[in-house]
């Protein structure tokens, strides 16, 4: 069989928008953690994860990130109500819900969180995140 | 200060000195040292020229003008009148009053938000613990805070205050009539308004604005954003040290 001239002019062209597609879905998903974050978190837990003194809780260094990993996913999802003890300091002032936020994209975000701000928590798997949002409340 | 400098100048001349006798010997090696010596000189006259400058440093005064005339030891003059703030009536975190008279004679910061606020004022109460952390021991500075919020009342204030540690002595977070807060923020030229589609309800800027002895406004700063906040520390010191 032969193969017509134009397709073959084709193939290299293909292999690279192939690689390209590649890279930006593996950037994408390394970076869409941080430009959620950006968008959704830093306001009230700041750039860098600080906090704000006694009334919002820190990411940064988070013992309870450490404690409650599968309790992350949902708390994001749905926001969060009453006290939650970090870092020895107990904090209570409700946290909003972000409905929008897809299972990947929260996935990303935890994954984000659990690996930045001085937090070496295992990352959490996409199968862990659903089941992790299935079994909210 | 001045001494100083020129000990120092002296001093590394003198080093200099002995670095070309020792390891230079050759011919430009004077030509050098001159020139580094003026550069010393350059460099010594800018930073005198430069703290002169700072102290007849003063801050611009905002807002609209109007020339009036008045009478003054009994002749006709034309004077300056500059936009000041009016009187208010508000209650703070701690059921106290707080009025124009709560602020009679002190220099202050003020801004809008709420407690509950999703958006920006997380980063603005930030920045004002900043303000706040300087000058808590400074009786000559205060900070007014109104909520634009129906649903902070006292005691959710109190409870906002408690947590992030500030006491009334210095930080005022007040609440009132909203159509009341709502013209106050006008007048320093801050835009609050209620909207359902904003995060929250209510939409306002996160600006905090300098209001100097005379009630007038003498600088406005973008709360949310650190370097403008590190300007606003500059200026607050600037207007202490100006003569009214």
């Amino acid at each position: 069989m032969k193969i017509p001239k134009p397709i073959l002019a084709a193939f290299p062209v293909l292999f690279f928008v192939g690689l390209l597609l590649g890279n930006l879905f593996f950037f994408r998903t390394q970076e869409q953690g941080q430009k959620l974050y950006a968008l959704h978190c830093s306001s009230c837990h700041m750039e860098k994860g600080e906090g704000l003194a006694g009334l919002i809780p820190p990411l940064k260094n988070a013992d309870w990130l450490a404690q409650n990993p599968e309790k992350i996913a949902c708390i994001i999802r749905y926001g969060q109500k009453g006290k939650v003890l970090v870092n020895g300091i107990i904090y209570n002032h409700p946290m909003p819900a972000n409905l929008k936020l897809s299972d990947t994209e929260i996935h990303n975000l935890t994954n984000f969180i659990l690996s930045n701000f001085e937090n070496q928590v295992p990352k959490r798997t996409f199968e862990q995140i659903v089941k992790d949002l299935q079994s909210c409340h | 200060m001045a001494l100083f400098l020129l000990f120092q100048t002296k001093n590394f001349v003198g080093g200099l000195k002995l670095f070309c006798i020792a390891k230079c010997f050759s011919f430009g090696a004077k030509i050098k040292e001159k020139l580094l010596l003026m550069r010393l000189w350059v460099i010594w006259g800018l930073l005198v020229l430069g703290s002169c400058n700072e102290k007849a440093k003063r801050l611009p005064i905002l807002g609209e003008r109007q020339a009036v005339q008045v009478e003054k030891n009994g002749k006709i003059i034309i004077d300056t009148l500059y936009h000041t703030i009016p009187a208010f009536r508000f209650i703070n975190q701690d059921s106290v009053e707080v009025t124009e008279k709560t602020f009679e004679g002190k220099i202050y910061v003020t801004d809008f938000f709420f407690t509950t606020c999703p958006s920006i004022c997380p980063k603005m109460k930030q920045q004002m613990l900043r303000v706040y952390e300087k000058y808590k021991d400074d009786d000559r500075i205060l900070i007014l805070s109104h909520s634009i919020s129906r649903e902070d009342s006292v005691p959710v204030l109190r409870d906002y205050a408690k947590k992030i540690k500030i006491s009334s002595r210095r930080w005022h977070l007040v609440t009132g009539n909203w159509n009341e807060i709502e013209r106050m923020a006008k007048q320093y030229f801050v835009t609050v308004t209620e909207d359902k589609n904003e995060p929250g309800g209510y939409l306002h800027s996160g600006h905090f604005a300098l209001i100097d002895k005379q009630k007038r406004i003498r600088g406005i700063y973008e709360g949310t954003k650190p370097q403008e906040v590190d300007k606003l520390l500059q200026d607050i010191d600037i207007l202490l040290n100006e003569n009214p």
